[in-house]
């Protein structure tokens, strides 16, 4: 048998759930393989672990408890508690709403600058050839 | 509604079921004694966490008693407790990782304080390993599919047989077994992923 097999084959092991010739095999493997036999131990060691946290017992008090929120339940709720629940998803979406209206907002800005550039109106006609030349046409005729 | 004497006596499952439907205060004392340590360990080995599960076992009882009037026998009187159990459980995960998502917000707004990390540093080393050991295995456990987690757990942790978790999860039988076999092969997987990074520490 094999590292891998023998691996699949450790949690039905120790369940106990394995047929006699698996069984001998799996054991087999871990007689003569160290590394297998650890991790079958780690293996039996963390499910002994959650077993031993089905021994925590509930509070002596349960019954009262049910019983108390049970009273508590049927008391009328504050419509200021009632709301709480509401508030909260509406504000972050209105957050994220706003986000948004921003961003498309800031993202339309430079298209109306471009516009807006104090020497676009003075340079750009001196440097245009295209203007001045019908006079220089002219003069020279 | 409290203050009320001990019950003696078994009760059949239909004669109780009538009594709480009939709203029998003793009826219903007598079922959450008898339920209550079932259903806080189930929701304890789903949560992991004592005051969570026992929240959510409260809760399962305060359901238990408003819903008694709809139950109509279609299954056994404990399988239903069972899956209330359950759900109840996995919604609250559910919940708590939502928290988790929206806490640096809540944090942000002042809502709520971040929770306070237990000071490991102050207990035996032994028991440190143990600690370590353990939420390796819930951790592993807790990322296999939410299916297969229910059936590995009301399986191995909590000695339910194949019918009775079929019952309870609302599946056949070979889906029980098939969901089981999967959940060994990838909890075993994870598992060993989690050992081998371990396994130079141990060997020197």
């Amino acid at each position: 048998m094999k590292c891998k097999q023998c691996h699949k084959e450790l949690l039905p092991w120790l369940e106990g759930s394995l047929s006699r010739e698996e069984t001998a095999a799996v054991e087999g493997h871990l007689a003569a393989c160290s590394v297998c036999r650890g991790y079958a131990e780690y293996l039996r060691a963390s499910l002994a672990l959650a077993a031993a946290e089905k021994e925590v017992a509930p509070d002596p008090w349960f019954y009262a408890r049910v019983i108390a929120r049970l009273e508590k339940e049927s008391t009328p709720v504050t419509p200021k508690a009632e709301g709480r629940g509401i508030l909260q998803p509406v504000f972050f979406s209105l957050l994220l709403v706003m986000g948004i209206l921003l961003g498309i907002h800031l993202g339309s800005l430079p298209y109306i600058n471009r516009h807006d550039f104090p020497y676009s109106g003075q340079v750009i006609p001196q440097l245009n050839e295209m203007d001045t030349e019908p006079l220089e046409i002219f003069l020279m005729q | 509604m409290s203050k009320l004497p001990n019950l003696t006596g078994g009760m059949e499952e239909t004669e109780m079921i009538h009594q709480l439907q009939a709203g029998d205060e003793l009826a219903f004392r007598k079922l959450v004694e008898d339920y209550q340590l079932r259903v806080f360990h189930i929701c304890m080995e789903l949560l992991h966490v004592r005051e969570d599960a026992e929240d959510i076992a409260q809760e399962v009882f305060v359901e238990i008693y408003h819903s008694i009037g709809r139950f109509r026998g279609a299954s056994r009187l404990s399988t239903w407790i069972y899956r209330i159990a359950v759900n109840k459980s996995l919604n609250h995960i559910r919940r708590k990782k939502w928290h988790r998502w929206l806490q640096p917000i809540e944090n942000l707004t002042g809502r709520r304080e971040a929770e306070p990390v237990a000071p490991e540093n102050t207990l035996p080393e032994r028991e440190i390993e143990e600690r370590q050991q353990l939420a390796q295995l819930w951790h592993a456990l807790d990322s296999l599919p939410e299916n297969q987690r229910k059936a590995f757990i009301l399986s191995r942790m909590e000695d339910f047989s194949y019918r009775e978790i079929a019952a309870i999860m609302e599946t056949t039988l070979p889906g029980v077994e098939s969901l089981l076999q999967r959940a060994r092969v990838n909890l075993q997987k994870k598992l060993w992923a989690v050992y081998k990074k371990e396994l130079p520490r141990t060997k020197v």
